[in-house]
């Protein structure tokens, strides 16, 4: 997973034309963390995983962890976020999904990461198919 | 659809659900090759050079991981998905190990089994239009 996320850390810090790159870092986050269905994995060694990687204050981390415990975050908003901050690129958005879809199957490959990938990957893409 | 101007080999050991997938394949892609076991579908591959690869994990002769992995031998960018259930973890983590990065959840959902080849076709349209601007 840490690999993963320095490869958000990566893309993040080779957009030069980013508008917001906390709002991107947050909407990636949130999106790796409903992926790797953060509520049953230990959150602790996750905060800091994405401190480190992502830069992410552990309140923010605490935030997305409770959103997504609630079942109160809103996928469509944060898609809609990265997309705009990658500029519809296509090519930077399959990167961006190449990497989600990497985090979904290291995460021990199940079912239930998969299908939040594939999810995720259809609100991003549904225009183009 | 996307699809149409891609051609898909289909790899499937079970002849029903193979003549179910070929119907459902054959109106929305370009051409679509069908083979019974892994070694069929290896030596089509090298014949038809087909664009995306579906195969099924466990056949006789040669799995669909064993023609995966000689596949991306072959030609490391070629696009595979495998049908699977997700109870076989150690197919899924060599399967990742090889390369292979989609899935085709079981039982089939025919949306979500046309979107996972559209996401396929748009990765493949993406790259082939970065590998024409560079070369």
């Amino acid at each position: 997973m840490d690999k993963h996320l320095k490869k958000i850390s990566n893309l993040i810090n080779n957009q030069n034309n980013l508008g917001n790159k906390k709002n991107f870092t947050l909407a990636s986050a949130a999106l790796v963390c409903t992926i790797i269905d953060i509520t049953q994995i230990h959150p602790e060694k996750y905060a800091s995983l994405f401190q480190e990687n992502l830069n992410l204050a552990e309140e923010e981390f605490e935030k997305i962890h409770t959103e997504i415990s609630h079942d109160a975050l809103n996928i469509d908003e944060k898609v809609s976020c990265i997309k705009a901050e990658l500029n519809n690129n296509m090519f930077q958005i399959m990167e961006f999904l190449k990497i989600l879809n990497q985090c979904a199957i290291v995460n021990g490959c199940t079912q239930k990461s998969y299908r939040e990938f594939e999810l995720i990957r259809d609100k991003f893409l549904r225009e183009f198919y | 659809m996307r699809l149409e101007k891609f051609t898909i080999l289909y790899v499937e050991d079970d002849e029903i659900t193979q003549e179910l997938i070929k119907e459902i394949l054959l109106p929305s892609c370009k051409e679509v090759f069908v083979a019974s076991n892994g070694e069929e579908g290896l030596a089509l591959y090298k014949e038809k050079n087909p664009d995306i690869v579906l195969s099924d994990i466990a056949m006789p002769k040669m799995n669909g991981l064993e023609m995966s992995e000689a596949i991306k031998k072959l030609n490391p960018e070629q696009p595979i998905a495998l049908f699977t259930a997700f109870s076989e973890s150690a197919f899924l983590k060599k399967a990742a190990e090889i390369g292979v990065a989609t899935y085709i959840l079981k039982p089939l959902d025919e949306e979500q089994f046309f979107n996972s080849l559209n996401y396929m076709a748009i990765e493949l349209e993406v790259n082939r239009d970065i590998a024409g601007q560079n070369g």
